[in-house]
């Protein structure tokens, strides 16, 4: 047995010795015809056998087709919802009461959005919405930045409390600050922490003007929110960008401050322009959740005001009293709020791919 | 660390520089002007980060401040709601033997439950994190890698993200025809695998047995029966890896595929290295979306209280669930600093 063993140990290695002569002349030949990449995988030591070769090539082919069905398979998931939703919005009441109508509408009606329209006072609405998340996107993106850089570069002294009142804004369940909420804004008093008005009874606003500001029913307790980084999950965006900040050296900014810039500048120049892709990704996110969001608007915004989120409930109101009805509405209502989201999501993507490709020295 | 300071001694007491000292010297050589520059550089960050800070610091202050102060005010007091007036009454208005904590001693032992409903919440939030992690670190790979009609998939993966909050939530939940739909064979019921030539019954007989124990084979087949739950949990986490992996620098991956790396290499010493502050960001951002949301336990208690115009209970226990959540974070803060001090 073991000189069997012997016998063959020579040749195989005799063999192998020539393989790889035989690599590296096939390796000459490939650097000329393939592309780059190709030659770094023949780089590999490893021998590389014509099973093996035709497997990488398969690999190369298969591997998308199995990712794009992946893809497909997960993007069914999400999307079988939705569509079932935007079937129903086709459906006339005559659809509705059939039993054999499922998805594919009978009698095709465009009636269920031409009332939704009509009743919601829609393109009002898109436009006020589109302002108010806009304003309230850009305002978010900027400052979460802001602080986030702060916190991240800076060391001073309470950064860790603050930091952890960020972390509390995000911890905490939003409905515990519903009533105080809504009290502050009503009776709307520049105080601090409510203590002047608790221990004197003074009230600043009260004594210019003879009365508390209202802010209910206006834009501005969403601006202010927002502006101050305590907006809907803002604490979530200045924990992002704050990690973000951390990733970037800090001899990027050392840098540029020791060939003369300001602090300001080094970040204005510098560090902010790194973080595009994620302040593109803060605004999609605060844009869209601003979007659809119900516990602001049910809490500032009287059913009359002109937001998305009351497209929904004058939809409902439209329907007569049965639950299926009732379903045709909501359902046509959610895709006039979804439709236009999507679509500026389409456009603000591609910004964020451009953001990458303009901010060169990133890591 | 011992033996290493002693090399280090030995080395600059033989009068060869260490690196630490040339770097000194380096500092020492440069020009009197710049050099005063990088001092005051030290000087100036410890000032400036407040002006980067005045927005949260305003805001704090004069907005949010209040808020917090009168939401733990509502769980120590008794609060008092009189069809358009409230009035929070201290126990020592009351008088009687009423203490500060009378509404924690309510909810801790007089109405049972919280710490169960506690416990089963903590629970899901810990199988939710590896679950979601995992499952968002692989869709986001793929679809921020090279795919067939990315900017398509993208814009489709962007929907839950948006689904989870909001109108479009509310409007999925009570939805009769929706109902029906999932009812007479849709996605959420299994109502697939029942009509496929492989069932998930038979999945169970050939993997319960061999493979797997009972309740590990439970959990991973609740997951695909409940795919839709968790592809539209992990739509923020998704857009966040996304961000962060469009982020890497390619010349990175470049060199080291000049170097040998190969793509297995490339992932797990470069993209998952990179990665591991927004894997950070994702556990906290899963924690909280997981004990927040609006079908756990406890958010549901709040909301009873909250019905009931109990809103000095609903703060309580608020504010009990806050400091839990705030301890949980602390704690997975503490084993991923282990993680991110390496670079």
């Amino acid at each position: 047995m073991a000189k069997k063993n012997n016998e063959q140990a020579v040749p195989a290695a005799v063999l192998r010795k020539d393989d790889d002569n035989a690599i590296k002349i096939s390796h000459g030949y490939v650097e000329e015809e393939e592309v780059v990449e190709e030659v770094v995988e023949e780089f590999n030591p490893r021998k590389m056998s014509k099973l093996e070769n035709t497997w990488a090539k398969a690999k190369k082919i298969l591997w998308p087709i199995v990712k794009v069905l992946f893809l497909l398979e997960m993007s069914f998931i999400i999307l079988f919802p939705l569509f079932a939703q935007l079937s129903t919005t086709f459906m006339s009441e005559a659809d509705v009461s059939d039993p054999t109508v499922e998805y594919i509408s009978e009698t095709p009606t465009l009636q269920n959005y031409i009332d939704v329209i009509e009743v919601s006072s829609y393109w009002e609405t898109l436009i006020t919405t589109i302002l108010l998340c806009a304003v309230v996107g850009v305002l978010t993106m900027y400052v979460s930045s802001l602080v986030g850089y702060g916190f991240s570069k800076f060391k001073f002294k309470g950064r860790g409390f603050f930091f952890a009142i960020v972390i509390l804004t995000i911890i905490i369940p939003p409905a515990t600050v519903m009533f105080p909420m809504f009290m502050k804004f009503r009776f709307f008093d520049i105080d601090i922490f409510g203590i002047i008005k608790l221990l004197t009874g003074w009230s600043i606003v009260e004594m210019i003007t003879g009365d508390p500001i209202k802010m209910t029913n206006t834009v501005w307790p969403l601006i202010l929110l927002s502006a101050t980084g305590f907006g809907f999950r803002g604490g979530l965006f200045i924990f992002l960008m704050r990690q973000f900040y951390n990733g970037c050296p800090n001899e990027l900014s050392e840098a540029a401050y020791v060939d003369g810039a300001t602090v300001f500048r080094t970040y204005a120049s510098i560090m902010h322009p790194l973080g595009k892709s994620l302040r593109v990704t803060i605004f999609l996110l605060s844009f869209s959740w601003q979007w659809t969001d119900t516990f602001y608007s049910g809490l500032f915004f009287s059913q009359s005001f002109d937001v998305m989120a009351n497209v929904l409930q004058k939809a409902e109101n439209l329907a007569a009293t049965n639950d299926t009805a009732t379903s045709v509405m909501t359902n046509t209502g959610t895709m006039l709020i979804l439709v236009p989201l999507l679509i500026i999501f389409i456009f603000g993507q591609n910004l964020m791919a451009e953001g990458i490709e303009r901010s060169g020295i990133v890591g | 660390m011992s033996d290493i300071q002693k090399v280090q001694e030995t080395l600059n007491t033989e009068g060869q520089l260490s690196a630490e000292s040339s770097v000194a010297v380096a500092v020492e050589e440069l020009p009197l002007n710049k050099k005063r520059r990088v001092n005051e550089y030290e000087r100036q960050k410890t000032v400036y980060g407040y002006f980067f800070l005045i927005p949260l610091l305003v805001g704090f202050v004069f907005i949010y401040g209040e808020i917090l102060v009168n939401a733990i005010m509502f769980s120590l007091s008794k609060f008092d709601f009189t069809g358009t007036q409230y009035q929070l009454v201290w126990p020592w208005e009351e008088g009687g033997n009423a203490s500060l904590w009378h509404n924690y001693h309510y909810i801790f032992f007089v109405q049972d439950g919280l710490i169960k409903d506690l416990g089963t919440s903590i629970g899901n939030m810990l199988l939710d994190i590896p679950v979601v992690i995992i499952f968002s670190l692989f869709i986001a790979t793929i679809i921020s890698g090279k795919v067939p009609g990315r900017t398509f998939f993208r814009a489709i993966f962007f929907i839950p993200a948006v689904l989870i909050t909001g109108v479009i939530a509310e409007s999925q939940l009570n939805n009769a025809l929706l109902n029906d739909m999932n009812t007479m064979g849709g996605i959420s019921t299994g109502g697939i695998a029942s009509t496929s030539i492989f069932s998930l019954e038979d999945m169970e007989e050939i993997l319960g047995d061999i493979v797997f124990s009972s309740s590990i084979f439970g959990f991973l087949q609740n997951l695909v029966e409940n795919i839709f739950d968790v592809v539209n949990k992990c739509g923020v986490q998704i857009l966040i890896f996304i961000s962060a992996l469009l982020g890497i620098n390619p010349s990175i991956y470049e060199s080291a595929k000049i170097e040998g790396a190969n793509g297995w290499d490339c992932y797990w010493k470069i993209t998952v290295p990179m990665l591991v502050p927004m894997i950070y960001v994702n556990i906290i951002y899963t924690i909280v979306d997981s004990l927040c949301a609006t079908d756990n336990v406890v958010m549901q208690l709040m909301d009873s209280f909250r019905s009931s115009a109990d809103y000095d209970l609903a703060s309580a226990t608020a504010v009990t669930y806050f400091i839990i959540i705030g301890l949980i974070i602390g704690l997975i803060s503490l084993v991923m600093r282990r993680f991110m001090s390496k670079d």
